[in-house]
Order: C-alpha cells, then sequence, then structure tokens
C-alpha cells in the first residue's frame, strides 16, 4: 500500500512487517477455515449425524481423531460441517449487512435532511439495544432456521454499516474530485457510484471483518441458546451447550467447540485490526 | 460395601465389620437416635402448602409431611388404611364408606372427626376449577355425608378405582380453615402429618417440626426443613459437601459422581411414569399405519435410552402401565414390539410414497418440548428417520406453550409427553390417555388427537371403571392395551425413569418413594440420622 520512497530499506521493511503482522496470522487463518469448512466432505471419515450407540463419547483415539459425543457422532466431523453453518451464517449475514447498510448510509448522507435524520435515529435507536437479546427475541418469533439466523444477524448489524458509511460518505461528499463531478454535471448515482463508494471501501472491509467475528460469536450464542439451526444439524454453539453438561465427566467434547470459536473469532478480529492499521491513512505513520 | 461406606472407608472400617462379624449381626432398633434436623434439598419450590390447591409434585412433597390421607401406600404402593380404618362399596360401587380413626388431633390441638373428611373433599368440589387443580380427580363424586364417625361418598357413576382417588385428598381441619379462609390457611397450614408448619420463606426454605402427638408413631426427627435448589448439578454438589441430608432427582450427569462419594449413598425405585413418542392423528402422514410403522421401525429405541440415559436411571418401556400398576402385560407387549429394522423402513417408506401418502419430500415434524432428556430423544429420531431418506425435522417449544398448543391445537405432528397416573388404577391412566367422549375429550387423547368417539376404545374405558371385577377389569384394559400399543400403533411407548434418591450415609430408614414423594414417617419407617 505504502510507495513512499524510503531511505532505510532495512527500517521499511521491519515497519511493514509489524504493520502487517496480523494480517499475517488472521488471514492464513481464515483461508484455512473457509477452505477446511469448503472441503469437509473430503476430510472426514465419518458422517456428522451417524448415531453410534456402541461408540458413545469416547476420547480420542485412531479412528475418531477428536473423539465422539454422547451420541457416539463424530466430533472431528461435527466440527468441520459446523463451520459450514457458521462461516455460512456470518459471511452471508455480513454480506446482507454490508449491502444494506451501504444502502442506507450513502443515501442518508447524499439525500435530503429529512431523510438523513430518519435513518439514522432509527439506527440509533436500533443500536440502544443490546444485539443479543434482539437476537433472541426476533428468533424467537421467525423459529430457529440458517436463514432466519443470517437475516436476523445480517439485519442487526446493519446500522454499524449505515453509521461507517455515513459518516464516510459525509467526509468524501466535500472533497474537490466529487465537487468536479458535480460540475460536470455527473448524476447523485453516478457520483455514489464512482466517486464515493471507491473511497469509503477501506472502513467498510474492515468493519465487515470485525463484523464477521461478531457475528460468529452471535450465532454461537444464539445456538448455545436454542435458537440455532435445529438439531441433529452439527452446530458449534450447541455443541458447548450440550457438552456442558457433562464437564465433569469429560472436558474434550467442549474443549474442542469453545476453541475452535475463540480461535476463529480471534482471527477475524485479527484480520479486521490489521486491515484497519494498514487502510487508515491516519495510523500510517 | 454399603457398611463400610456407612462408617468410612480404610482399615479402621474393615476392623469394625470384623468385630461385628464375630459378635453377630448388629442391633437394630436399640440403636436409633432420636432428634436432629433432616436438610432436604428440592428440585423446585412448593407452589402452595394449601393441599387443596396446589397439585404439583413439589408442592406435595411438602404438604404430605404435614397432612394425611383417608387411605395411604404401602412400601409396595399398595393402598392402606390409614385416617380411615376400613372402606367398603356397595355392590354397584357407587356409594362408598370409610370409617374414619378415633383419636387422631390436628395440630391445633382439635380432634379429627368424619366432619373434616368430608369438609376436605367438598372444599374442593366446590372450588372454582382454576383454584383447584385437584377437582377433575374427584369429579365423580356427587353427595358426602359425614355420620357419625363414617364418611360416606355418593358417586355420578359406578367407580370401582375410588378409594385410590382418596390417597391425593388431604384432610384439614373444618372449623379452622373455615374461621381462617382457604389464602390465610395456605400460609398457615395446620394438618394432622407427622410434621407441623413453622415457617415458609418462598425460594429459601420451608421449615417443618415434629408433631409429638403424631398418632401413627412419634417421628424421630425434631426438624425438617425443605430447601429449593432447582439446578442438578449445585444439588449433587451440596450433598457431597454435607450440606443437605437429601437430594431428590440426581439427574444423569451428577450421578456417575456421587456414586463413588463416600457417605453418599444412592436410592432407587421403578417411578410411576411413563413417557412416549405419540402420533397427533389430525392429519396424514401421521394418521396413517403404515407411516406409524415404518417410524417405529425407523428408530433405534434401545441405543436412544442407552444414550439419553448412559448411566440406567430409566427403563425402556413396553407398556403405558408403569411399574407397580397392573395389569402387567409387559411379556406380551414386549414380545410385539417392534425392532429396528432399516430396511423394512424403507420398504414402507416406498409404499407410503406409492400410494400417494406422502411425497418423498414431505416433512415430517417432530416436536419436543424444551426437556434436554426429550430433545435429544427426538435429535435420534430425526437422525434415524434422515437415514431412511425421510426428510424429518425437529422443534423445540418451550413447555409450557409445548402442552397449550398440543391442546388446542389440531396441527399432526410426532411429539412426546410423559403421564403419572392420578391413582394406582389403570383407569388413571387409559381415560387420561384414550378417553374420548361426547362431552370432549381427555386432555390426553385431545392431544393424540382423539376428538371422535372410538367405540372401541371407549367402550372398554367405560365398562372397565364401573365394575368392580379386577380380573374382568383387567382383561379389558389388556385388550385395550394391546389395541392402541400394538394393533393403531398410536403410541411408540419410550421409558419409564427411574426415581433416583440421593442421601448421606448417615440417614437411617429412608424408602425412596415411587411417587416421588419423601417418606419419612411412615407406617414401615421412621426416619432418623446416625449422628
Amino acid at each position: 500500500m505504502s510507495n513512499r520512497p524510503s531511505a532505510d530499506r532495512r527500517e521499511w521493511t521491519f515497519r511493514r512487517l509489524r504493520r502487517y503482522r496480523q494480517v499475517l496470522i488472521g488471514a492464513p487463518l481464515v483461508a484455512l477455515l473457509i477452505l477446511a469448512a469448503l472441503a469437509a466432505p473430503l476430510l472426514v471419515a465419518h458422517e456428522p449425524n451417524t448415531l453410534n450407540p456402541r461408540a458413545k463419547a469416547q476420547p480420542p483415539s485412531l479412528t475418531h481423531v477428536l473423539g465422539t459425543d454422547e451420541f457416539g457422532r463424530d466430533l472431528w466431523s461435527r466440527l468441520l460441517y459446523g463451520a459450514r453453518i457458521t462461516l455460512l451464517v456470518a459471511l452471508a449475514s455480513v454480506a446482507l449487512s454490508v449491502v444494506g447498510g451501504t444502502l442506507l448510509g450513502t443515501v442518508a448522507a447524499y439525500a435530503g435532511r429529512g431523510v438523513e435524520t430518519a435513518i439514522m435515529r432509527t439506527m440509533d435507536g436500533m443500536l440502544c439495544f443490546p444485539p443479543i437479546l434482539l437476537g433472541i427475541f426476533v428468533v424467537t418469533f421467525l423459529g430457529p432456521s440458517i436463514v432466519n439466523l443470517i437475516l436476523v444477524i445480517g439485519g442487526l448489524y446493519v446500522p454499524r454499516f449505515t453509521r461507517v458509511v455515513h459518516s464516510s460518505s459525509l467526509a468524501v461528499r466535500e472533497l474537490e474530485y466529487v465537487e468536479s463531478a458535480r460540475a460536470l454535471g455527473a448524476s447523485s448515482l453516478r457520483i455514489i457510484l464512482w466517486a464515493i463508494l471507491p473511497n469509503i471501501t477501506a472502513p467498510i472491509l474492515v468493519q465487515a471483518s470485525l463484523a464477521a467475528g461478531h457475528a460468529i460469536l452471535m450465532e454461537s450464542g444464539l445456538s448455545f441458546l436454542g435458537l440455532g439451526p435445529p438439531p441433529p444439524a452439527p452446530s458449534w454453539g450447541r455443541m458447548v451447550e450440550q457438552s456442558g453438561r457433562f464437564m465433569q465427566l469429560s472436558v474434550l467434547p467442549l474443549f474442542w467447540p469453545s476453541v475452535t470459536i475463540s480461535v476463529t473469532v480471534l482471527s477475524f478480529n485479527l484480520l479486521g485490526d490489521g486491515l484497519r492499521d494498514i487502510l487508515d491513512p491516519r495510523l500510517r505513520n | 460395601m454399603k457398611t463400610l461406606k456407612a462408617i468410612g472407608p480404610g482399615t479402621f472400617g474393615i476392623a469394625l465389620v470384623l468385630a461385628s462379624l464375630l459378635i453377630g449381626p448388629a442391633p437394630c432398633p436399640g440403636g436409633v437416635k432420636p432428634g436432629g434436623t433432616l436438610r432436604i434439598a428440592m428440585y423446585a419450590d412448593a407452589t402452595s402448602l394449601d393441599p387443596g390447591g396446589a397439585n404439583d409434585i413439589p408442592s406435595q412433597k411438602a404438604y404430605n409431611l404435614l397432612f394425611d390421607t383417608l387411605l395411604a401406600f404401602d412400601r409396595g404402593m399398595q393402598l392402606t388404611g390409614h385416617v380411615a380404618t376400613a372402606w367398603k362399596a356397595s355392590p354397584d360401587s357407587k356409594t362408598w364408606t370409610f370409617t374414619i380413626r378415633p383419636g387422631i388431633t390436628f395440630h391445633d390441638g382439635t380432634a379429627l372427626t368424619a366432619e373434616d373428611v368430608a369438609f376436605s373433599f367438598q372444599r374442593i368440589l366446590n372450588a372454582p376449577e382454576a383454584a383447584s387443580q385437584k377437582k377433575s380427580a374427584i369429579a365423580m363424586i356427587e353427595s358426602i355425608e359425614a355420620r357419625g364417625n363414617e364418611v360416606i361418598f355418593r358417586l355420578k357413576y359406578s367407580f370401582a378405582p375410588f378409594p385410590g382417588t382418596t390417597a391425593q385428598i388431604q384432610v384439614v381441619p373444618k372449623n379452622l380453615a373455615k374461621e381462617v379462609g382457604n389464602k390465610s390457611f395456605a400460609s398457615r397450614p395446620v394438618g394432622s402429618g407427622p410434621f407441623r408448619f413453622v415457617e415458609w420463606i418462598k425460594d429459601d426454605h420451608i421449615t417443618l417440626d415434629r408433631y409429638d402427638q403424631y398418632w401413627l408413631k412419634r417421628p424421630h426427627l425434631d426438624r425438617v426443613v425443605l430447601r429449593p435448589i432447582p439446578e442438578g448439578t449445585v444439588r449433587a454438589m451440596s450433598l457431597m459437601a454435607g450440606e443437605v441430608d437429601i437430594v431428590d432427582q440426581v439427574s444423569s450427569e451428577t450421578l456417575p459422581r456421587l456414586r463413588g462419594v463416600a457417605g453418599v449413598e444412592l436410592l432407587t425405585t421403578a417411578g410411576l411414569n411413563y413417557y412416549w413418542l405419540g402420533f397427533r392423528q389430525y392429519g396424514p402422514p401421521y394418521n396413517n399405519l403404515k407411516f406409524r410403522q415404518m417410524v417405529y421401525h425407523a428408530v433405534d429405541m434401545d441405543g436412544a435410552i442407552k444414550t439419553i440415559f448412559p448411566h440406567g436411571n430409566a427403563v425402556r418401556a413396553y407398556s403405558a402401565v408403569p411399574p407397580l400398576v397392573w395389569p402387567n402385560d409387559e411379556k406380551f407387549l414386549k414380545e410385539h414390539a417392534f425392532r429396528q429394522d432399516t430396511a423394512k423402513a424403507k420398504t414402507l417408506f416406498e409404499a407410503l410414497i406409492a400410494e400417494g401418502v406422502m411425497k418423498r419430500d414431505t416433512k415430517v415434524l417432530v416436536s419436543m418440548a424444551n426437556d434436554p432428556e426429550r430433545i435429544k430423544l427426538g435429535e435420534i429420531l430425526v437422525t434415524n428417520l434422515k437415514e431412511i431418506g425421510v426428510n424429518a425435522e425437529l422443534k423445540v417449544t418451550e413447555t409450557g406453550s409445548y402442552i397449550d398448543t398440543a391442546i388446542k391445537g389440531t396441527e399432526p405432528y410426532i411429539y412426546s409427553l410423559f403421564s403419572v397416573p392420578r391413582y394406582l388404577d389403570p383407569d388413571a391412566i387409559f381415560s387420561w390417555l384414550f378417553l374420548s367422549g361426547p362431552n370432549g375429550s381427555t386432555h390426553g387423547a385431545k392431544i393424540l388427537g382423539l376428538t371422535q368417539l372410538d367405540p372401541k376404545i371407549n367402550d372398554a374405558i367405560e365398562k372397565a371403571r364401573v365394575i368392580s371385577d379386577e380380573a374382568e377389569r383387567s382383561r379389558l384394559y389388556t385388550a385395550l392395551q394391546r389395541d392402541v400399543l400394538i394393533e393403531k400403533l398410536y403410541h411408540i411407548p419410550a421409558y419409564h425413569r427411574t426415581i433416583v434418591l440421593g442421601k448421606r450415609s448417615v440417614v437411617q430408614d429412608l424408602y425412596p418413594a415411587p411417587n416421588d414423594l419423601f417418606w419419612l414417617v411412615t407406617s414401615f419407617s421412621n426416619v432418623w440420622i446416625d449422628r
């Protein structure tokens, strides 16, 4: 990103590495998770839902690398297939909120005062409620399913993106090149699409990777409360909830999904923080 | 081993056992040490201590220690005389006469009379529907008369199992209850039971003290404190830490932990309950026999029970009749129960599609109340159904609305419920589960979707409740049960939960009760603490 000519090349490399460090850890981890989720059928020896009453609650072994749960289902396989659900929910809901937030944010910044007030105050109102409470409330009404989770989580993060996009657009709107575009007679839509949006992608990208981490936490939390995809679908939050009851007897079935959730959220957060450090010009020096 | 545990591990214990072997069997009655406080942890607090109002198990557990009933249960859950010394029926089983034991006094010193008994029943019959959950249980009573030391019940129809219903109506003092009113009586209940009321701090504790003049025997314990501890793990920990002496409902997760603890013992007994998977007959494919056969062949019930109850605190049910209730047709029903047979289930599935009863992708809904054990059962059933290619889906609903929508709604799905007979007679089971009539169906029958009169089922139930010949009644119930469970497959029997009581070894002479109450002072026991 930085093409600043440097006098001391070694110092420059060091700085760049330090700046990229978080991304260098976060990005490969995220990529690995997505790859593992996509390749899940190739990486497991057992179906995630196959019951095996003869192999209940087993410790890790050669046949079951992470052991089995109380139903005799392979934990490794359930973790991988659970990643599919979790990542699908996280990425789809973030995509949804990016689209919704960008739309509302730019409209608020570009349309008249009345529209702006209406949109932004509604968003402020939504931000007043803890998202998990709103999530529980809405999912209870809609009923638990993957599609509903995406809609709910996606909807809950729209205000964040609206605010980010709105404030960035307000700043960009006043810059000379937007003014010159307007002077040349460009339409509002054209200005938003070609002059403003390309210049506010950085904060959206940063916000999106951070929101993905939050969305994963949210999905796990709702699943933990029994509001995730209905069983027997493998879901990390539910795995934590179910194995938590047996914590005193065996810790491993609780350990795997908990660690997986933590690592996944951490890698998305590292990616987001790293991206912000790189992309935010104010943090460059 | 038990003796060893009670004394404590180590050489000292072994030496003592050896010594007692040399001396001979330990003297039993002389060793009783009266006095002390018994601390009990219950899974929930009572809702009311007025026996005319509340009928939930935690309330029963508490007020059962304060009050007496006309008849009581012995260890084998057979009815015995209690406040009543004798009882007899008219030949048509429509008039029942109970003779009241003389010399019983309430905790306030007044004598217990036939008037009090009549009043205790009348009070429930007169109560508005919402105020007494026991009203429907004795709704067959037409009139009650107290005559000398006798109470005469006249019923609306012949009802052979009537004595059993009296075991759940507690005798309250007429004058006091009338004088102070129901609300005030509930806050300071006065009964004739082995313990008298001291205080109740809601959601914290109920304290009861020994009633010295208890007619049956003088209780050994000075005081009983009942504490609600809803979390199963916390209950187990409190027992292990010695903070309480008895805990009820030892959960499947904590059972193996408690098993190994010195100074703690577990008491188990077959529970008076019946859990089942049912098909709501409100629409296709659930009202199709082949569909029900397919589900029965698909589900691995033995595996499911091993998974849900890895430590054996439930047994597989083959019959709707829980252990201890007659008629026992377990052998026949077990022989004719369906075994898991995936190939057969698949064939039936194809046949159902060919016949147009369902499509290959028809959603089969398995709906469960929010109870961890039954959610697991649902999870296993859905997985089993998916294995044969059925598009099954599990839905979990909060328990209160689960039962409510099941009673009021007409949506077909596979459900799971449990029942505890209100009296130890097959009528209590079959009428609740299957009786539909011109005047409406019982809740159990409504949930099942039996809203139209089924003459075969109804005749059997109506006939069996009015005749008094037990052999003939047994024959009718057996035939009925084979019809609904084997021929029609309305239910797939799931399991009977075992009652597991945890106690510190110092607690003596305690027996687990199949009806899940606390038997502290009974005709066959009198709990004491060996401090």
